[in-house]
């Protein structure tokens, strides 16, 4: 029992940490899962920023290209000389002049000479009337993006733009003081304009000493033309980039699905202050960006980190389980050698004993002495069986068994084993109950084997069917096979042990004070015996209290 | 003496040879000429007039070689062109790219939700590469049209520079779902684009697709406008976008009138053209061979006697000359004569000029009326033809066109039309594209 529980212990100490480890590779290969997810989300968020970046940069560029070019413009003729630029450059859509008192000069307020100058002049009216402010203040950057980034994150060229466009901002708010002490640095600036639901751009500068102010508006259908360019042309799959300007529409995307109000956001950036409430926008179709790549993997590696726990399970186990057994079978030997030298010691202490009777010469009854020759007779014989069983077991055990086949019939071969055994059988008060039918029926099969097969369930009826009145052994056949039944009226056999009774070495009472001498090897060889031969043995049992083991045999073909 | 006998011949032929040179060299390619639609005006009160800029293009002999194109067919996918349609359309954009020669450009770029750039700008020499690409174009998705004429516009901007004929052909069959889709948006697009030389012509197929949106897109870029009911005649619409687009012979036209003063312009009929002062600009991007485009401008006329001889307008017509890529210019002028007599002036009645005069302005009421009608406001519609109806009808008879005066009678039949709600979008779109068709002079097809 001790060494059971060792084995238990053992088994529990490799099952605990086993598990232990899968859970926690498992764990562990979840937050890979996370990670690579993670990286999916950041490297999305890292493509939106660029390209974030790089609209804002261009927008800033193209203001800047502007105020360079407004700069360098002569005065003389300035009117015709905008116009000329308007009328050359796809990017500008209208031009104008403004002075602080007098108010448009260009385009003529009162003849505009196409129907887009008029809308200019009712598109700026607050601004040109004076009704708001030229120096705007900083437009409002747009809504937080929706997953946080590491905004920590600037790079090198908006640092510089940052730098560029600040130096702008003084020179703006030093204005009168600027201009006065250096003419050549002319104050200027962009407006962000919102005009039925629409953005508009509008850069202007002052003319040396502050006479009007002029400039340009920017062309926004041709500037966001060119801006489409930006998205990725081929973003990673399962990943959707989109321009979303300020109500929130996707202006132009890039990437296989088409976007819906349902489809998931990842990532949310804004444009920046150059296309105010604009945003880069990345969207997922397939939910959580990387979770098709984590889900994937999640699954192979739980598949390879299952096979491993199962196989170090298993292989543990059945070591544990071989173990078991080894322990088991040591156990039954040590049981079989003690009941072996219990069986052999009997005979011998009988045959022994009545041969020293008879040896003193002390036995006149002439009657009495045959009986006594008579049981060393039958206890020698009764030993050579158990040796028989024993060497048998031997050559089962090792594979080394011979049979020899021959063809014989059943009846008569049945027959005689029960004549044989008929004294002895009825000499333990049972009555030999035979129901051979008197024909031929050839069976082929080993003779010897069969009749020790035989032997060995008389022998286990008469040891354990003690107190049956009659031990009954019959033989029916049907097409494929002859049966031989032994049956008794004894104890029986408890069902939970009808297959354990074959087991080697198994005993039902399996203690050393048990009443019925034994080595737990009849059955066990009786089995091995007719199976070897295609034949069978099974116990089952028998109406009316009692046992019924039936050896089966084929038939032989021939025979019918 | 048969030395100088020759010297003599010699001398002949170069002075001939530069004499002939020097006459191809001075004429223009493209005669500008201006037309009043009353060539003698009544004396004694103001009145207005209308001057007719001609710009006459000669049709370009087959053997001259014509300038390279830089086409970019910007191609519908959506799910609304599956079936015949986009088996009409992959037909004729094969046909029509097999008319293209290796030294033309193609570019293919197709969209639905997403812009896809499926053949860069490219000599067209590889067709069959080219074709195997205009096949496999499959339907489904959205219409991101705005994305994909910007995308179209940017492979054709990568030869700009170069001396082709730039124009965008945008075929589709839906309404603009993804990005910009207000026709007003895409207007400034065409706008901008017309400033790079580049046009886009929209052809509009089915019914669904958004008639102003198309119809302003290509107005502003100066390119044509086609409406296709039916997807088996896109062969014959490419076919006839082609023959403009393989027949172009100036580019960057701009046309300025000058009238001197006392003269006031008061509009531009039919084109859009801007009026400062007394100075009228029209732009056009592309003249083609053998059609004649024209500007009609109403102008002011003060009082004058009998028997005065005015100087009504000068125009001004630069381009650029696409066989030779220089840049050309030609001019004229108009004067008017006044006169007391009836006959005189009814006699000098220009029928031709009436004649443009009726159709553009029928052709832009009935632009203003379905404006009108799509902003639900359908007397205002019905209205706005009667009017121009009983103008037209008036002057046509003031002038002797009695013909002119019932086609414009045409425009009471449809004032009903439009009142009665009974527009269809066929009808519509029909309507649209025949407006466009007689404002911007473009070709029957």
């Amino acid at each position: 029992m001790k060494r059971t529980g060792i084995i238990i212990a053992a088994w529990l100490l490799l099952l605990v940490p086993t598990l232990l480890i899968g859970g926690v590779a498992l764990r562990l290969l979840q937050h890979e899962q996370q990670r690579l997810a993670g990286a999916a989300v950041a490297a999305a968020s890292e493509r939106a920023k660029a390209t974030a970046e790089s609209i804002a940069l261009a927008v800033a560029e193209v203001r800047d290209g502007l105020l360079v070019t407004l700069r360098t413009l002569p005065q003389e003729d300035l009117a015709d000389r905008l116009d000329a630029w308007r009328l050359d450059n796809p990017l500008i859509r209208n031009v104008f002049i403004w002075a602080p008192g007098g108010g448009l000069s260009l385009p003529d307020p009162q003849q505009p000479v196409s129907d887009e100058e008029a809308d200019f002049i009712r598109r700026y009216d607050a601004l040109f009337t004076g009704r708001m402010s030229w120096n705007p203040p900083a437009p409002d950057p747009g809504p937080a993006p929706v997953v946080d980034v590491a905004e920590s994150f600037f790079s090198a060229r908006r640092e510089l733009r940052e730098l560029t466009q600040s130096k702008a901002t003084i020179a703006s708010d030093a204005a009168p003081a600027a201009a006065a002490s250096a003419p050549s640095i002319q104050t200027g600036g962009w407006i962000p304009w919102f005009w039925e639901n629409r953005f508009y751009l509008l850069g202007w500068i002052e003319s040396p000493g502050g006479l009007h102010r002029y400039g340009v508006e920017v062309e926004t259908m041709a500037l966001l033309s060119r801006l489409s360019g930006t998205l990725p042309t081929v973003p990673p799959a399962g990943e959707i980039y989109a321009l979303v300007d300020g109500n929130g529409e996707v202006f132009h995307q890039s990437g296989v699905v088409a976007i819906t109000a349902e489809t998931p956001k990842v990532i949310s950036l804004p444009v920046g202050p150059a296309l105010p409430h604009w945003q880069v926008t990345v969207y997922a179709p397939q939910g959580a960006l990387g979770q098709a790549d984590g889900d994937s993997f999640l699954i192979l590696s739980t598949l390879v980190v299952g096979a491993f726990v199962a196989a170090i399970l298993f292989g543990g186990s059945l070591l544990l389980w071989q173990a078991w057994r080894n322990l088991t079978d040591a156990r039954r030997k040590t049981s079989f050698v003690a009941n072996v030298s219990h069986e052999l010691k009997t005979p011998l202490t009988t045959i022994r004993m009545y041969a020293e009777l008879l040896g003193e010469g002390r036995i006149a009854d002439q009657t009495k002495r045959h009986r006594y020759l008579q049981v060393i007779v039958d206890e020698s014989q009764r030993l050579s069986r158990l040796v028989n069983n024993v060497l048998d077991f031997g050559r089962l055990e090792q594979g080394h068994k011979t049979y020899s086949l021959s063809e014989f019939d059943l009846c008569e071969t049945l027959q005689g084993v029960l004549d044989s055994q008929a004294v002895r059988i009825e000499g333990t008060g049972m009555a030999l109950v035979r129901r051979i039918p008197g024909e031929v029926w050839d069976v082929r099969a080993d003779r010897d084997a069969f009749e020790q097969a035989v032997l060995n369930l008389i022998d286990n009826a008469l040891k354990y069917a003690d107190g049956s009145p009659q031990l009954e052994v019959e033989l029916v056949r049907d097409r494929r096979n002859c049966r031989v039944r032994v049956l008794d009226r004894g104890p029986g056999v408890p069902p939970a042990q009808r297959q354990l009774i074959f087991e080697k070495f198994h005993r039902v009472d399996d203690s050393l004070t048990t009443r019925q001498p034994g080595s737990g090897l009849g059955l066990s060889i009786a089995r091995q015996l007719l199976r070897d031969m295609g034949g069978g043995l099974t116990c089952s049992e028998r109406l009316g209290g009692g046992c019924c083991f039936e050896i089966l045999l084929p038939c032989e073909r021939k025979a019918e | 003496m048969l030395k100088a006998r020759l010297f003599q011949i010699f001398l002949i032929f170069a002075l001939l040879s530069f004499g002939i040179s020097a006459a191809a060299a001075a004429r223009p390619l493209i005669g500008c000429d201006l037309a009043l639609d009353q060539e003698v005006l009544p004396a004694g009160s103001s009145q207005s007039v209308v001057i007719k800029v001609s710009l006459d293009v000669p049709v370009i002999p087959r053997e001259t070689a014509r300038p390279p194109v830089n086409l970019a067919l910007v191609f519908d996918r959506s799910g609304s062109m599956s079936g015949s349609k986009i088996e009409k359309a992959r037909q004729a954009a094969i046909e029509a790219l097999r008319r293209l020669g290796p030294g033309d450009l193609f570019s293919l770029v197709v969209y639905d939700h997403q812009v896809q750039t499926l053949v860069s700008a490219q000599s067209a020499a590889n067709t069959e590469w080219i074709e195997a690409q205009i096949r496999g174009i499959r339907p489904g998705g959205n219409t991101a049209l705005f994305g994909a004429v910007s995308q179209g516009a940017a492979e054709v901007r990568r030869h700009v520079d170069q001396s082709y004929v730039h124009r965008v052909i945008l075929l589709s069959d839906g309404l603009a779902n993804v990005g910009p889709s207000a026709p007003a948006d895409l207007a400034r697009l065409g706008a901008a684009l017309l400033k790079e030389g580049i046009s886009v012509t929209t052809i509009g197929i089915g019914t669904d697709f958004n008639e102003d949106l198309m119809t302003r897109l290509a107005a502003r870029s100066d390119g044509n406008h086609y409406f296709v009911e039916d997807s088996r005649d896109l062969s014959r619409i490419f076919a006839a976008e082609l023959g403009d687009v393989l027949s172009v012979a100036a580019r960057r036209v701009v046309v300025e009138v000058e009238c001197p003063a006392g003269v006031r312009p008061l509009r531009v009929i039919g084109r859009e053209g801007r009026i400062r002062g007394n100075r009228i600009e029209i732009q056009m991007n592309q003249l083609y061979g053998g059609q004649e485009k024209f500007a009609l401008i109403e102008v002011e006329v003060p009082a004058s006697r009998s028997g005065q001889i005015m100087n009504l307008a000068s125009a001004n017509c630069s381009y650029e000359n696409a066989l030779t890529s220089r840049v050309e210019k030609s001019s004229a002028r108009i004067q008017a004569r006044f006169s007391a007599s009836q006959t005189e002036v009814l006699e000098g009645a220009n029928k031709t000029v009436q004649e443009a005069v009726v159709e553009n302005e029928m052709a832009v009421a009935r632009d203003q009326a379905l404006d009108l009608y799509n902003a639900g406001r359908k007397d205002e519609a019905a209205q706005t033809l009667r009017q121009t109806s009983a103008e037209l009808k008036e002057k046509s008879s003031r002038l002797g066109f009695d013909d002119l005066a019932g086609e414009a009678a045409a425009l009471d039949s449809e004032a009903t039309e439009f009142s009665e709600d009974k527009l269809s979008s066929p009808r519509k779109k029909a309507l649209r594209s025949e407006s466009y068709r007689v404002r911007s002079q473009q070709k029957e097809y």
